[in-house]
């Protein structure tokens, strides 16, 4: 949504958020370093404590960054996180590099061989579990967070396409599963401790119980929402190919609900200033619900980002040139018809209108087709670079 | 009628715009919260590390040795000690290598009388000196050694006759990591350095425990009393910081201990295939 290349297009937000996970990851990084030498009576070894630590912060904040998603599906209170997720991924990154290039230097380095050689392939065996070469491992999967931390900013986004890109960060759950068995083929194996183990079953019990909880919700949500494809020649109700989709009642006002289509994109229907409109449900940036984002400024903004675009024809405000595809839509005795086929994405779509009752009177006072009463005209209402921030 | 429409004052959160009130208080209880979480999990995981194991490598001091040097099992320095008992130094490079090619060349050197630079190791009794690469350096023998004339008295410390055959269970460690340059130096997370410092001539030892469970310290050797050949080497290299037993005839060289293994191929084979 850029309208030009920016490294980073920092707002308040994005400012705090990076303050507060870097003095986080100093805080965890100063408190292992100081536990190492209080806790124990012999003095550490400074590089192989510095590499236990970032190996730990990394596999940490990973959990951390596959929790957000299924959180902020369950609760929107977790939307200010994923809002600069993308951070925390290449931080993760970052701290995760740090530690392979330590065991890579220490123990891979000064010697007859080179460090990779040394580290990943030096006397192992796949068959035997002790001397089973974890190492590669994390190297697999720091390899993958390479990748996704390289493609990371928006100009990828735009390059590959939303969907390709989206392909390429979902290999953050293969890079998952590589970097548990890291840990507990590696230094879990036959620690003497339990806290490590315990941490690392709890985390992956966590990640899995919150992708789960958050799926079947989504698939009960999908239920309650979902609307059978009209069958040919339908006639009920006078609508031909139309189906219904609710009541105005049903949705807040500048608010919009998901409808399920069998076998089709979702749709998101929202109402306004006694009028209805209906676009895809997903948003163009990183496929977004659009349905459970508000109208702010006459513009639909999304949940995640913030990316904005206009109810009666899908198309991002200018400067920006985003498009989704809009839909067909009446209302008739206050209940709402949608016709199911997608229009071209930007297609201009006369939204429905409705009689408002009588609390809504006042919002028929001044809405025009692109105003409302409550804000500027919904043209760059925001610094062109301000929407361009992502998670990753 | 519109009292039924659903309430749309919910709180929406938008990155740009300013932080809802409702997330603004989720948000002061969720982060110190998390950040708490933090701080707990850091003292657990550092407190979980395996234990550090008391070696000791002086790297900010560098000493001067005078004593008699031995090349077999592996290059040594005897020194002899105020309390007229003699200590016995293991010699190696920086970094992963041993001395064993710096005193192959030259005739005569075992049973000389030296004078080394370096830095010492130790751990549990055990000792080693790293040699300072940056000492001037010997035609003969590089840095930081150089011979001593005849006059010097020898310290003198032949292998003892080995004793009856045991069987040692344990971990082959790299001597010097163990000794104080790595810590701990052994284990599952050590095992790609160790094989990489045995690789380079750095002495291995078998550490393994009595029956009291004190440690016993191990330098591995042939049964004739020389280092490892290269093809015993390669045969301890996979097995390297795992679990092993290795059976043998202990003797004593100066105050170091040494296992003269019987045929490594037969025993490690034997191991290796039993593991899971
Ligand atoms: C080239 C890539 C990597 C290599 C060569 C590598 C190597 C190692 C080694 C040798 C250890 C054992 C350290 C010891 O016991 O002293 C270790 C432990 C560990 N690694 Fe990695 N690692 C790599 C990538 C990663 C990544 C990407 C992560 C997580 C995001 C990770 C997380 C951990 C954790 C949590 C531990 C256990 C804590 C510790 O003992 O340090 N590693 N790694
Ligand atoms: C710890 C530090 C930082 C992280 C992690 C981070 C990450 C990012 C990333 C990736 C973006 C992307 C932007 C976007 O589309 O919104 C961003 C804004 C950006 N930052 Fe940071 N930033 C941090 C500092 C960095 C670093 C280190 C990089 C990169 C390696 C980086 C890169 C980017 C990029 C790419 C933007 C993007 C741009 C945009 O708005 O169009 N940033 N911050
Ligand atoms: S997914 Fe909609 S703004 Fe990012």
């Amino acid at each position: 949504m850029t309208n030009q290349f920016v490294w980073v297009s920092w707002n308040r937000h994005k400012k705090i958020y990076d303050a507060v996970l870097a003095a986080a990851c100093a805080l965890y990084l100063l408190c292992f370093v100081v536990g190492s030498f209080v806790f124990f009576d012999d003095r550490p070894d400074v590089m192989v404590m510095l590499i236990h630590a970032t190996g730990t912060l990394a596999i940490i904040l990973l959990h951390v960054i596959l929790c957000i998603g299924p959180l902020n599906r369950l609760s929107h209170r977790f939307a200010p996180l994923l809002y600069n997720r993308r951070h925390l991924g290449v931080t993760m990154f970052l701290v995760a590099l740090t530690h392979a290039g330590l065991v890579l230097l220490y123990y891979g380095g000064f010697g007859v061989v080179g460090p990779i050689h040394a580290v990943l392939f030096e006397g192992r065996s796949l068959t035997r579990l002790d001397a089973f070469p974890y190492e590669l491992l994390g190297f697999a999967g720091l390899l993958v967070l390479f990748v996704m931390a390289a493609t990371s900013h928006d100009f990828w986004l735009d390059t590959l396409s939303p969907r390709a890109w989206k392909g390429i960060h979902m290999a953050v759950y293969p890079a998952y599963g590589l970097l548990v068995a890291h840990v507990a083929l590696g230094s879990l194996f036959d620690a003497d401790g339990l806290i490590g183990r315990v941490l690392l079953a709890v985390g992956v019990a966590v990640v899995v119980t919150l992708h789960l909880t958050a799926g079947v919700r989504e698939l009960i949500c999908d239920a309650s929402c979902w609307r059978p494809m009209p069958e040919e020649g339908n006639e009920k109700s006078g609508t031909g190919e139309w189906i219904e989709a609710g009541t105005v009642d049903d949705i807040p006002e500048r608010g919009g609900r998901v409808v399920c289509l069998d076998g089709r994109e979702r749709i998101a229907v929202f109402c306004y200033d006694g009028k209805v409109s209906a676009i895809s449900n997903v948003c163009a940036h990183q496929n977004g619900p659009l349905g459970e984002g508000r109208i702010i400024d006459g513009c639909v903004t999304c949940p995640w980002h913030g990316y904005q675009y206009l109810p009666h024809n899908g198309q991002s405000p200018p400067p920006y040139h985003e498009k989704v595809p809009t839909y067909r839509v009446r209302v008739v005795n206050r209940t709402i018809l949608l016709d199911p086929r997608p229009l071209p994405p930007g297609t201009p779509v006369e939204p429905a209108f409705f009689e408002a009752g009588p609390d809504d009177e006042s919002l028929f006072e001044e809405s025009g087709p692109l105003s409302d009463d409550s804000g500027p005209p919904p043209v760059a209402p925001h610094p062109p670079t301000s929407l361009s921030e992502g998670d990753e | 009628m519109m009292a039924e429409k659903p309430n749309r004052n919910r709180a929406f959160y938008v990155g740009y715009l300013p932080l809802p009130r409702a997330h603004a208080v989720f948000l002061l209880v969720a982060v110190p919260l998390s950040i708490a979480g933090m701080i707990v999990g850091a003292l657990g995981l550092a407190g979980d590390q395996p234990a550090w194991g008391g070696g000791v490598w002086q790297t900010d001091q560098v000493n001067e040795w005078r004593g008699t040097l031995r090349l077999e099992p592996y290059p040594m320095l005897h020194v002899a000690g105020e309390d007229g008992e003699i200590e016995t130094y293991l010699l190696v490079e920086m970094g992963k290598f041993g001395t064993r090619d710096r005193f192959a060349g030259a005739d005569g050197l075992d049973g000389a009388s030296v004078k080394i630079r370096g830095r010492r190791l130790h751990r549990d009794g055990r000792k080693m000196i790293e040699l300072d690469p940056d000492d001037p350096k010997d035609p003969e023998l590089g840095p930081a050694v150089s011979l001593l004339d005849g006059a010097t008295p020898a310290v003198r410390a032949a292998m003892s006759m080995p004793g009856p055959r045991v069987t040692l269970r344990g971990e082959i460690v790299d001597s010097k990591c163990y000794l104080g340059a790595m810590k701990p130096g052994a284990g599952r997370g050590h095992k790609a350095c160790a094989t990489l410092c045995i690789s380079g001539g750095i002495p291995p030892m078998l550490v393994s425990r009595d029956a009291d469970g004190r440690a016993v310290y191990s330098l591995l050797a042939e049964n004739t009393g020389v280092g490892l050949s290269d093809s015993d080497l390669a045969v301890i290299k996979p097995v390297i910081g795992e679990p092993v037993v290795l059976s043998g005839r202990p003797a004593r060289v100066g105050s170091w201990r040494v296992l003269l293994v019987d045929r490594l191929d037969a025993q490690v084979d034997g191991a290796s295939s039993a593991s899971p």
